[in-house]
């Protein structure tokens, strides 16, 4: 691309938007072209990353990122959701250096599950992060030339619609909003939670009741405890906020739960008596089968995440142990050195498999990106305890909690307890940490976690296939005859073709094509290096080789054509890959050593 | 005390909302004389049951759609075919009741093109089941051209899987159904070259003889006798693209048996890029999810469900999901099996892989009674004289060359975390990597090879030996007859048998004839028409027809049956009542599968009462009961507080056949106080 047009449109932009004085489109230009960051930028779109957004508000911060950079911004609806909202996708890309389809891809989503939202703001904050380092930032401006990007900040709308609308507890609702009737007595979602003390969280009923197993602290009645041996206690806990509705002498038992998005995925689908939430079947969410079929026409992605919380890990599959032989070793060590990777960007982030660290998942969104397509695809799960004090230990002791509770976040993950009158209960305590207090992250420490991600996710894009031409040697060798031996190089980290992707048919295999107007070609091969002496003949249509293996990171395909021709005619050699950009270079007959432009690796 | 039904404006045109009506007429008499909770014990007369299959649709369930039974023969466009063509279900109703509330019976076919046979009987059972009596207690679904677009063409000519025609790059290669089957010779059919000498650089191996015994018949080489392979075999075409390979990637097609979600083939070409990824088994997936009512599915097409019934109590790697049936189900559906195989004379069957089968997936994700047949099978050849009388002259299934390897071949096992791909190709790479690894590692592998099952090994060996590979040999090859043993009587081979009946037929079989191949040189083209093993020949369609109606006759007499008993009311003592609402299952099936249970697609039958939790003394507010076995009860029983002469509201409350509300006065009834 052309540095200098990308940076005086830019600093247009700037100009415009922000009416910027000149010195500051100087100070951008000059940073970016010596390499150094500009550590304080004037954005062009101006976003407090230290709260957090509703659907609506969601929606206006893609209106305004789109309106800003009209060129590298494309809004695409990918559906509506059940309830009628819109499943946007963000494609992010200078179309300068080519159409987004015709460079690899990473795909990017968050908040499947409806009640996991800081991921949302972090998808948010990528997609802003990027663009505002267009021109000023050399190594993201030097990605953004050879990848596009595809975000979808709300994978499912309503869910994150219902969790800032309506009380909820951390964990409610994971799910989208079809009706579904959970505890089977033919009634739908007659039976949620209510918001008691009008606190707008879901939290916890206590009853004082002799016998109830529980007392409060008499330091601190916040605190209630389990008693003893031989104890009675005078507490009993009720579970979370709520009446009994429909009056079946049950509480909460039929809430709004209903399909578990994220297991809705076709790998390794299993029907709801296998897989909680699965749905009536793979895609049956409008919102899965969207992303899914944009997913699937765009086998040009060759790297995926997908956000969730909480717990800091980088997830991976298989989902199940039954899946573990789809993974081979050279796939593996992939996966292994961008987690690895993502393990040290990420502190306290872990690297795991998901069957073998976590639970068995059937139909889940990355294991079907991974296996199903062969994408280098990662679930990352933010926020984790650990990160309030920063301390080696994983979980912070009691006496942490509250401190945190009361002077670091000042009460407000936490609601005091208040006297209720229960339809049921007679009176009752409500209260306790309220939905913001376990899962999401602390506003003050978002920007951080997003930004953070958003490293990790670069470096995932910055390993998608990058080809090259390499090493070439022309060599006359008869009259008019000639041998070409030449290498096409893949400088980054992920195969060309996963190893999976050859040994279950995924996609297509990589074509390497020869043209020429004049000369002629004799036969084709391929070298195992420049020093193989058995050159596997092509035998048919050696104008058109097909790589089934692809080539793999930090490796390179070697080809060697026999062709007639006079000196000074050309060739043409061009690598198509559907996960990388294709490279074309003219050649012509003459004697040439052209080494390896550097050693790979570097 | 009144039992009435929702909304209670319905129109009367059924004898059996006439029956209810006269059941609550008959109520009503029964308690006019108890005015007082301390009344005499009533007079025993015995009201008539209500019949529950007229119940209009509770709002809760969105499936049923109240629709009065007009004609009895409806025909609905449930979807459209990726070529724009409707799928229709053509519904046979009887008189009285909501058609789509009573017990359903669906009827596939045609997912499959190449069962030409299936949409024909499926539609003439359509017009020969109108008006049958079974029909006054259920209703009749018919989905005659599940694939229409393949309906319309002519597949005989084409050795395809009988799929829709989704595009698909089946090499990879980056063009699309560029190198297919070709009726080269123009015979009018795809059938097979063989190559008694192709050139080298086509690599193709020699693996077939001249069978000695039929020298119209090739067979595969048995090394174990001595016997050195002489031909290739090679589907009818040519390399159209130029890459080395024939018939390769011929006219795309996902194979809708392949299709649905029931152990998706996932990572193999041709079965679509999810599960219901084509417009055609979406559309009848969809209704059917929409359809609790449909409780059976009869199935025409390759699979056999009926003549064998699949093996009970075996699972896939989930532990969860049945490769077979459910222990449960083995009862009902050995009777099935019994009465099918009595009234179709059918005796054997091939064993076709269900996985993303539709019916793999309406019996172990929807729980429906799933019958599944090619509803024909090639006719018995004349005993011959030397043969022993009963001595198994099995007949071999049609079908037979749809048999799946994929369930029964696995191409690959796992040796500790190595994958072992059995091939012989793989196995030589295998080896090869042995002698790379320490002593100690090859000690590990080879001790981890001796534990696999000993079959494993043994396949192992044969194929490391070039030997065909066993088990995929007897999954292309063995039908299984049902009850008999496996070896026919004749000694002769399967398609000597095929063979035979393709000259008494007078069609299936092309006699092999030297043809001038661009590629390959001379090679002969010739052998069975495709789709020739599985379909029955025109003049036999009646026949099979008749039976078939009397099969799906009986079945439909069977169907779940559900009535509802007067309610019971018992002063226990002053405005203390003790009220029981029975419901029986009077058919001959369970009202669920017991792998309808386990599913859990269907919420359980539920009675619920509707009186304040302070007012019932006893008893739960919701009654649930998962399956009403032929003849089982679903009882429920409750202790209320109220004065006489109000009344309570209990809700029988089923996603199948809708909801009945019953109005019960609090007074003592005639059963009562027993």
């Amino acid at each position: 691309m052309n540095m200098r047009t990308l940076l005086s449109t830019s600093a247009a932009i700037c100009g415009l938007a922000l009416g910027s004085t000149a010195v500051a489109q100087n100070d951008g230009r000059a940073a970016a072209e010596d390499g150094t960051h500009r550590h304080n930028p004037n954005y062009t779109v101006d976003i407090a990353w230290n709260r957090y957004y509703d659907f609506e508000q969601v929606e206006d911060i893609l209106r305004r990122l789109a309106e800003a950079y009209p060129e590298y911004v494309e809004l695409r609806s990918l559906g509506k959701s059940l309830q009628g909202r819109d499943v946007w996708l963000a494609i992010v890309n200078n179309p300068a250096t080519g159409a987004h389809t015709d460079k690899p891809a990473i795909y990017i989503d968050g908040n499947i599950h409806g009640n996991e939202v800081q991921v949302t703001e972090t998808v948010l904050y990528s997609m802003w992060k990027l663009l505002e380092s267009q021109g000023t930032n050399k190594q993201l401006t030097e990605l953004f030339e050879r990848a596009s990007f595809y975000f979808v900040p709300v994978a499912n709308p309503d869910g994150r619609a219902w969790w800032f609308a309506e009380p909820n507890t951390p964990n409610s609702s994971r799910t989208n909003q079809r009706p579904v009737d959970n505890d089977r007595d033919g009634l739908i979602d007659e039976d949620d939670y209510d918001d008691l003390d009008g606190d707008g969280s879901i939290t916890q009923m206590w009853r004082k009741r002799v016998g109830g197993g529980w007392r409060r602290d008499p330091d601190d009645p916040r605190r209630f405890r389990r008693v003893g041996p031989e104890q009675q206690g005078d507490w009993e806990y009720l579970g979370m906020e709520g009446i009994d509705n429909d009056g079946d002498g049950r509480i909460n038992e039929d809430t709004v739960f209903a399909d578990d998005m994220n297991r809705n995925w076709p790998g390794d689908w299993q029907p709801t008596y296998v897989q909680r939430g699965a749905g009536p079947f793979a895609f049956s969410a409008p919102e899965t089968r969207g992303i899914g079929r944009f997913i699937i026409d765009h086998p040009n992605i060759a790297a995926g995440q997908s956000y969730h919380n909480s717990g800091g890990m980088i997830l991976r599959g298989p989902g199940t142990n039954y899946r573990a032989n789809l993974y081979d070793r050279a796939d593996s060590q992939v996966y292994d050195a961008i987690a690895g990777a993502g393990a040290q960007i990420l502190p306290y982030y872990r690297d795991w498999v998901i069957w073998e660290d976590l639970y068995n998942v059937h139909g889940g969104q990355v294991t079907w990106m991974a296996e199903g397509l062969a994408i280098v695809s990662f679930t990352n799960e933010l926020w984790i305890n650990a990160k309030r004090f920063q301390g080696e230990a994983a979980r912070e002791t009691e006496d942490q909690q509250w401190l945190w509770r009361d002077h670091v976040v000042f009460g407000n993950e936490f609601s005091d307890f208040t006297e209720v009158e229960h339809p049921e209960f007679g009176t009752i305590l409500v209260g306790g940490p309220n939905r913001w207090g376990s899962r999401q992250t602390p506003p003050f420490l978002l920007e951080e976690e997003a930004h953070r991600n958003f490293a990790f996710t670069m470096f995932h894009a910055r390993q998608m296939p990058l080809l090259r031409f390499g090493r070439v040697d022309i060599e006359p060798i008869g009259e008019n005859l000639w041998r070409v031996d030449v290498a096409v190089r893949n400088e980054r980290h992920i195969p060309t073709r996963l190893s999976l992707a050859r040994r279950n048919n995924i996609g297509q295999q990589d074509l390497m094509i020869f043209e020429s107007d004049d000369a002629t070609l004799v036969t084709a091969g391929l070298l195992g290096d420049f020093n193989d002496r058995q050159m596997r003949e092509v035998r048919f249509e050696p104008d058109r080789i097909g790589l089934n293996s692809g080539i793999g990171g930090m490796d390179q395909a070697i080809a060697r054509y026999i062709i007639s021709g006079a000196e000074g005619q050309t060739f043409t050699l061009r690598y198509e890959a559907e996960k990388a950009q294709n490279i074309e270079r003219t050649f012509r007959l003459e004697q040439t050593n052209e080494p390896s432009p550097t050693p790979l690796g570097h | 005390m009144k039992m009435l039904t929702t909304p209670p404006t319905k129109p009367a045109h059924a004898c059996l909302a006439a029956s209810i009506l006269v059941a609550c007429a008959g109520l009503a008499a029964c308690t006019s004389t108890q005015e007082q909770d301390d009344a005499q014990p009533p007079q025993a007369s015995q009201p008539p049951r209500a019949v529950l299959t007229d119940t209009p649709t509770a709002s809760t369930f969105t499936a049923n759609t109240a629709r009065p039974a007009a004609a009895l023969i409806d025909r609905f466009e449930i979807g459209r075919s990726a070529g724009g063509k409707p799928i229709y279900v053509y519904r046979v109703s009887g008189n009285g009741g909501e058609a789509d509330s009573k017990p359903g019976l669906l009827i596939v076919a045609g997912l499959d093109a190449r069962h030409t046979a299936g949409p024909t009987i499926a539609r003439a059972l359509v017009d020969r089941l109108e008006g049958n009596a079974a029909l006054e207690h259920s209703t009749l679904y018919v989905v005659a051209h599940a694939n229409p677009d393949a309906a319309g063409r002519d597949d005989s000519t084409m050795q395809t899987p009988g799929g829709t025609r989704t595009p698909e790059d089946a090499d990879r290669d980056g063009r699309i159904d560029e190198d297919g089957p070709i009726d080269l010779n123009g015979d009018g059919f795809v059938t097979m070259m063989r190559v008694a000498d192709p050139p080298a650089k086509y690599g193709l191996s020699l693996t077939h003889i001249v069978d000695p015994d039929n020298p119209r018949l090739m067979r595969r080489a048995d090394t174990s006798k001595g016997e050195i392979a002489t031909h290739a075999m090679v589907t009818e075409s040519m390399d159209a693209d130029g890459d080395g390979q024939m018939a390769e990637d011929g006219l795309g097609g996902v194979d809708l048996n392949h299709n649905f979600p029931y152990r998706w083939p996932e990572f193999a070409t041709g079965n679509g890029i999810y599960p219901l990824s084509e417009a055609e088994s979406m559309a009848l997936a969809t209704w059917l999810l929409g359809r609790p009512n449909i409780h059976a599915a009869i199935v025409y097409g390759p699979h056999d469900t009926i003549v064998n019934v699949p093996e009970a109590g075996r699972f896939d790697q989930t532990n969860r999901v049945p490769t077979g049936i459910e222990s449960g189900d083995k009862p009902l559906m050995d009777r099935l099996s019994e009465m099918y195989k009595d009234t179709t004379g059918l005796s054997s069957a091939s064993r076709v892989g269900k996985d993303g089968s539709f019916v793999g997936w309406s019996y172990a994700h929807l729980g429906l009674v799933t019958i599944a047949s090619p509803a024909w099978q090639r006719p018995e050849p004349p005993k011959e004289e030397d043969e022993e009388e009963g001595n198994g002259d099995a007949n071999e299934a049609a079908g037979a060359e749809m048999a799946d390897q994929q369930d029964d071949a696995p191409a690959f096992v796992m040796i500790g975390d190595f994958r072992l791909e059995l091939t012989q190709e793989g196995i030589q790479a295998a080896m090869a990597e042995m002698e790379s690894l320490s002593p100690q590692e090859q000690a590990a592998r080879m001790e981890m090879f001796q534990a696999l099952p000993a079959a494993t090994q043994q396949r192992v060996m044969a194929i490391a030996q070039g030997a065909p590979d066993p088990m995929a040999a007897e999954a292309e090859a063995a039908p299984e007859p049902a009850r008999r043993s496996r070896r026919g009587g004749s000694g002769q081979s399967d398609d000597a048998k095929w063979l035979a009946y393709a000259d008494e037929v007078g069609s299936g079989y092309v006699d092999w004839q030297t043809f001038d191949h661009p590629q390959l040189g001379e090679v002969e083209i010739g052998g069975f028409v495709p789709g020739f093993k599985l379909n029955a020949p025109a003049d036999a369609i009646d026949g099979i027809v008749d039976a078939q109606a009397d099969f799906i006759a009986d079945v439909l007499g069977m169907m779940p049956r559900i009535e509802v008993e007067p309610p019971v009311v018992e002063r226990v003592g002053t405005g203390v009542w003790r009220i029981s609402v029975e419901a029986r299952n009077d058919g001959e099936m369970p009202t669920r599968t017991a792998m309808g249970v386990k599913a859990r697609r269907l919420v359980p039958f539920v009675m619920a009462i509707d009186v304040d939790q302070d007012r019932l003394l006893g008893g739960s507010k919701i009654v649930r009961a998962n399956s009403m076995a032929p003849g089982g009860v679903m009882r429920a029983e409750w202790l209320v507080l109220g004065d006489a002469g109000s009344t309570v509201l209990v809700q029988f409350r089923t996603e199948e056949y809708g909801t009945t509300d019953i109005e019960i006065e609090l007074a003592q009834t005639s059963a009562g106080g027993n």
